[in-house]
């Protein structure tokens, strides 16, 4: 039974976020159910959590629940009919013997996630800095009490960090009437199997050759830490929902920088804006990514779609700090105040981070060979530049690392501890775009005759 | 800038893994081989209480999770709680939040008993809320709270309090 219940509250999340991709989505953009699903479940997950947190101040328990029911069956109906999405049924079903290969492959990563999901406890962040949020909301109706974010004897739960991870299992177990930590690690192979199809249909509309979707998949199941470990699909950390956020921002950057279609900068902006609402590192993420979309702006002086993209993200990251102000959470200090003078007195770090970065993007064992594979393509992609649209991938790897990396100047701890901690982590959040990456900018195979799907 | 921030740092990075390469894969054995013994302990049971469970193993009882939430069924939400513990790793840390994970709303404070018989408050609940209840984890409690005490496993006890002592008096112990 919980598990029926797990999908109604799954189906639900999913049509407030297919109406959101129907409502936000250019016109005449041709959109397959297979990626409708992918970007509706990263933007249903935003808008369960989201609603959740605003509706909470007014309503608990069932209320809460049916307010949020009713927000996303209307959203999914005015989306549907402002673009009714494609139900082509020939357009789902593979073509040719290659495609099917690809699909059994696809199926056999996605169930090897669900495996290991089983398999693992929840990692300590993902109980004691996550979970235990959704069940705090469980047991007080669906919102967190503002208790909690100023109680003395949890600062280690990290009140500060936003709440998209937290209130979207809240909204499952709203849903199976339970906190089930067993149950609730089925959401996170949801994530990855979206992260399958927005890689799907990212390298196979910017790629031109069958052998990168194989390239993409290898990688993907090469790289251990993207799969198990700390930060990993079956850690039911916030970090790998993050980077499916971010692979589909980039995805939809790059769709900007091909086409040039203003309109398509909406979507944009609600996925580069939501990463502020996964983790606070989203703030770097949605900074680096509007920073490049920016540059894009303004070499047309096209000021229309500004505002869309930037928008949603500032209205996110301005309303959190309101209410971390209001709220007053008890939290510890990790880092130092980011000053002139705390940079000059820490910069020494600067050599042995450096160090660390590229000792961590070595380690194959960890990473397979996704980071080496990366740097040779940023290089062909700098050196040969027929295709200049896709050098804003590399841009998109390497500012992230730079700024998480220059982060450590100013911990608190002893930097390199504190690197070993979290910094494999923190390249999960990119690890999905340089999978993107290396797959569409590789030559591999021979090019394909058909109109990619 | 960043082709020269690369160089500078390729050249010492490369020749660093190259230098420790036997000591590297001496010490990747050593971790394959932890690893391949950690591997059947780190299967999930399953259930509602999948990862407290795990993380609670210190406490050697089945189910220690449902132990712990009938315990707090007695405890009123206002009672704040302190859990006193000789224990100074990880697992002592996983075993304090897991409790206070299963505790919520109750306020459960923590103190670090030294090996030199010293206290430090780690967490300590607000002013308002009483202190009435302590864990002893890894440490025996005082010989008068026995008949009040409930245990859970050998390394832990849990005992309401009418008046606290100095923190140091319960570490001595």
């Amino acid at each position: 039974m919980e598990i029926v219940l797990f999908a109604v509250a799954l189906i639900l999340l999913l049509l407030g976020g297919c109406g959101i991709v129907l409502l936000s989505i250019p016109l005449r953009r041709q959109t397959t159910v297979v990626e409708l699903l992918c970007l509706a479940f990263p933007l249903g997950a935003g808008l369960v959590s989201l609603s959740s947190f605003v509706f909470g101040f007014l309503v608990t328990g069932p209320a809460l629940r049916l307010t949020v029911t009713a927000l996303c069956l209307a959203l999914f109906a005015f989306g549907w009919r402002r673009k009714p999405p494609p139900l082509d049924r020939r357009s789902l079903a593979p073509d040719g013997g290659n495609a099917w290969l690809l699909l059994g492959a696809t199926l056999a990563l996605t169930c090897l996630a669900i495996w290991l999901s089983h398999l693992r406890v929840l990692g300590w962040d993902g109980l004691l800095n996550w979970e235990i949020k959704a069940r705090i909301a469980f047991l007080s109706g669906g919102a967190i009490p503002l208790s909690f974010f100023s109680d003395p004897t949890r600062p280690w739960t990290h009140p500060e960090y936003p709440l998209l991870l937290p209130l979207t299992e809240a909204w499952i177990y709203s849903w199976i009437g339970r906190a089930d930590q067993g149950i609730i690690k089925i959401l996170f192979p949801v994530f990855f199997a979206a992260a399958l199809g927005l890689l799907y249909r990212g390298v196979s509309h910017f790629g031109s050759r069958p052998a990168q979707l194989w390239l993409a998949l290898a990688l993907l199941a090469t790289a251990k830490l993207i799969l198990v470990g700390e930060g990993a699909v079956a850690s039911g950390y916030a970090d790998f929902p993050m980077a499916v956020f971010y692979l589909a921002a980039v995805a939809l950057l790059l769709e900007f920088f091909e086409d040039n279609d203003v309109s398509a900068t909406r979507l944009f902006g609600l996925l580069a804006g939501l990463l502020c609402w996964v983790k606070s590192e989203g703030a770097i993420l949605w900074a680096c990514l509007v920073a490049i979309a920016l540059i894009k702006f303004i070499q047309r002086r096209e000021w229309r779609g500004v505002i869309a993209a930037v928008l949603p993200g500032l209205v996110l990251l301005i309303g959190w700090r309101v209410f971390l102000l209001l709220a007053k959470p008890s939290t510890g200090r990790e880092f130092l105040p980011v000053t002139p003078s705390t940079l000059w007195d820490n910069l020494w770090r600067a050599p042995q981070i450096a160090l660390a970065v590229l000792q961590e993007l070595l380690r194959w064992r960890r990473w397979g060979i996704l980071w080496i594979a990366a740097a040779a393509v940023t290089a062909f992609l700098i050196l040969n530049r027929q295709r200049k649209h896709l050098l804003i991938l590399p841009a998109t790897l390497i500012l992230p690392i730079l700024l998480y990396a220059s982060v450590y100047i100013f911990t608190t701890w002893n930097f390199l501890v504190h690197m070993d901690n979290s910094f494999p982590r923190l390249l999960t959040h990119v690890s999905l775009a340089a999978v993107l990456m290396v797959a569409v900018a590789t030559p591999v195979g021979p090019i394909s005759q058909k109109q990619p799907r | 800038m960043i082709c020269l921030f690369a160089a500078l740092i390729i050249a010492p990075a490369i020749w660093a893994q190259f230098n420790s390469a036997p000591k590297r894969l001496m010490a990747a054995a050593s971790r394959v081989e932890a690893a391949l013994l950690q591997a059947p302990l780190s299967k999930a049971a399953g259930g509602v209480y999948d990862t407290t469970d795990r993380y609670l193993e210190d406490l050697q009882v089945p189910f220690p999770s449902e132990k712990l939430l009938n315990v707090f069924a007695d405890v009123p939400t206002e009672d704040a709680m302190i859990f006193i513990t000789s224990g100074n790793d990880a697992q002592t840390e996983l075993v304090y939040r897991s409790i206070s994970y299963l505790g919520w709303p109750r306020q459960i404070g923590e103190v670090r008993c030294g090996t030199d018989g010293s206290a430090e408050l780690w967490f300590q609940p607000r002013a308002e809320r009483p202190i009435k209840w302590l864990f002893f984890h890894r440490i025996a409690p005082p010989a008068d709270f026995t008949p009040r005490s409930k245990t859970i496993g050998q390394r832990l006890t849990i005992v309401p309090v009418s008046e606290l002592k100095e923190w140091k008096l319960y570490c001595s112990r």
